[in-house]
């Protein structure tokens, strides 16, 4: 794996977000984007400043297999602090028993969907209390929460649309769901610049992005971010690491890639085709690795082609590279 | 087809409530105690404009004023026990100044026309002419000081007022009182409008589109917004117009030092200098 500029983005909403119509669960992940969606917003983003012939050597850049950036996917921040997600096989009872996690009953455990990325950089140094899906310091929890139950990122809310017939005037209700993000609260990802000459395109891309939104119902305004760049790097950039987490989604490349996966979880991703030429059209459907998935080596993950039969304006990709996160020396995973 | 984007055009102004302005929520459940009929609301709890009410009626105004109202160029969006309930505009034209600025959708669509004579009829898909839409009209929020001291003390409820009115069943005579809720005259909200310049396969909007988008605004004045608008709810005036243009390179900067393009106090002021 290539080691290129680190960046931390992180996003501040400036308007509500649209949750997927598809999506109908009151549960605040489902707003948030994986990174095969950051990256096609990216790259359609990138199309419109610099126009099809830039984009398509941008896109050999990745299936020549070194890709120009990798990206992330976007993950809560709280008052200044990013979380990750709980690696999936974690031993938390483990920690629990050595007296780091002080829970009421082990119920609190399996709500934790969400940790802070230092605590699990540095294996959890403090002593730490269960605050909704959220894994916090004992000592910090009067920051994020007064009941001390739980954290809020924001709250989802209903919105109606009407549409009227031209001539009658009879009128069309119909409702989504939004989620409104607290002022302090928003999603971040980490993005990686391989390729320097394009750090400023990359950048604009994303700003570009910010403006006209991520999610849906964009032309209203919803999903509009600021992009703020910081440059970070991984504490532990540890060749030896005994695993990786993956904070992006994942299609592994080969059957090696298959088997280092030790705890993980599968999602499919379908949908449809969102891009100048292709509104609509349904892509292939394609199975991947979620975020939090921990292997036990470094993998790579690849971009899949999903075109579908009929449709020939252009290749339509699933970006699944890995974004890997090393776990520190000593964390404790279930039967390890 | 290639389209690039030039830059944006964007359009920052105030909208004023020069009467009650009432935009419901569409919430048909009757709190007990609560108002009938409620104006919608953000987190905390002050009014504001929805983004897609000012961009649904300036499309329906547009299309009229551009005389795209007919039963050949409209396409049956919603469709009830076999009528055609909801007819927009909507078509392939690629200059279409309608469809080119709020947006085409994909899939297939069925004109009125052809609806009538077959409301089996299979439609026809726009995906050639679909771009991406110009516009985005982001939500209005309420600018606090608008609603003054003096004003505070005729309203019911912290930022609105609540009317009763008396809706008289045509058959029956019987009166039906229901409350109803509205921003009072004279509350301003901020809003924010973004016209994107494209270059598709070569050739520029240029300013065309802007135009196009300041024609919408001057309908919305002679019109209304929101509901009850035949008794007089809902007439708004556009106040401290400001035009910036971001150029795409722009985009290329940590952060950018727009310039007003244009300045007005009002939409009959306001002149484009062209470039
Ligand atoms: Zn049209």
């Amino acid at each position: 794996m290539s080691k290129g500029k680190l960046y931390r983005v992180s996003m501040r909403f400036t308007n509500p977000l649209h949750i997927g119509e598809k999506e109908k669960i009151y549960n605040i992940t489902q707003t948030f984007a994986h990174s095969d969606t950051l990256m096609s917003g990216i790259i359609n983003a990138y199309s419109l400043l610099y126009g099809n012939s830039s984009t398509n050597e941008l896109l050999d850049g990745f299936l020549r297999k070194s890709p120009p950036f990798e990206v992330s996917s976007t993950m809560p921040y709280v008052q200044g602090e990013f979380f990750v997600p709980k690696p999936v096989g974690l031993n938390l009872h483990h920690y629990k028993d050595e007296g780091k996690i002080e829970v009421e009953n082990d119920k609190e455990l399996k709500k934790i969907k969400f940790i802070r990325e230092n605590d699990l950089l540095y294996n959890f140094p403090d002593k730490y209390k269960v605050a909704g899906s959220f894994l916090l310091p004992k000592d910090m929890l009067y920051k994020f929460v007064e009941s001390k139950k739980a954290i809020s990122l924001g709250k989802v809310k209903e919105r109606a649309r009407v549409s009227i017939d031209r001539l009658s005037s009879s009128s069309n209700i119909y409702y989504f769901s939004h989620f409104e993000f607290e002022s302090s609260a928003g999603l971040w990802f980490y993005l990686r610049i391989n390729d320097q000459s394009l750090e400023e395109k990359i950048k604009a891309a994303i700003r570009l992005l910010g403006d006209e939104g991520l999610g849906g119902d964009r032309t209203c305004g919803l999903g509009s971010f600021e992009a703020n760049f910081e440059e970070s790097s991984m504490p532990e950039e540890n060749d030896n690491a005994k695993y990786y987490m993956s904070l992006s989604l994942v299609n592994p490349k080969s059957e090696d890639e298959i088997k280092s996966a030790i705890s993980y979880e599968i999602l499919t991703r379908s949908g449809y085709i969102y891009s100048k030429a292709g509104l609509g059209i349904k892509r292939k459907a394609v199975r991947v690795f979620s975020e939090g998935t921990v292997f036990s080596g470094k993998v790579c993950g690849r971009v899949v082609d999903v075109t579908p039969q009929k449709f020939s304006q252009h290749r339509v990709y699933c970006f699944a590279l890995a974004f890997l996160l090393p776990l520190p020396e000593g964390v404790m995973m279930i039967g390890s | 087809m290639d389209v690039i984007l030039k830059g944006k055009y964007i359009i920052k102004c105030k909208i004023k409530a020069v009467t009650g302005l009432h935009i419901g929520e569409g919430n048909n459940s009757i709190e007990i105690g609560g108002i009938d009929n409620s104006v919608v609301k953000d987190a905390e709890g002050k009014p504001y404009i929805p983004g897609s009410s000012l961009k649904g009626k300036m499309r329906a105004l547009m299309e009229f004023a551009e005389g795209k109202v007919k039963d050949n160029l409209l396409i049956v969006s919603v469709k009830r026990s076999g009528k055609p309930e909801i007819c927009i505009h909507m078509c392939e034209d690629i200059d279409c100044p309608v469809c080119g600025l709020f947006g085409r959708n994909h899939g297939k669509h069925v004109t009125k026309e052809e609806f009538i004579r077959n409301p089996n009829a299979e439609g026809k898909d726009f995906s050639d002419a679909v771009i991406p839409t110009r516009l985005i009209v982001r939500d209005a929020k309420l600018i606090e000081s608008s609603i003054t001291d003096e004003m505070k003390e005729n309203l019911d409820l912290e930022w609105t007022e609540v009317k009763f009115e008396n809706n008289i069943d045509r058959i029956t005579s019987k009166a039906n009182p229901r409350q109803s809720e509205r921003v009072p005259a004279g509350a301003q909200f901020l809003a924010e409008f973004v016209v994107n310049r494209y270059e598709v396969d070569g050739s520029d909007d240029g300013q065309r589109y802007l135009s196009k988008f300041i024609k919408a605004m001057k309908l919305l004045e002679d019109d209304y917004l929101g509901g009850q608008g035949s008794r007089g709810n809902g007439k708004v005036k556009f106040v401290d117009i400001e035009i910036v243009y971001k150029d795409s390179s722009d985009y290329e900067k940590d952060s950018s030092d727009l310039k007003p393009i244009a300045k007005a106090d009002s939409l009959d002021q306001l002149k484009l200098s062209t470039n």
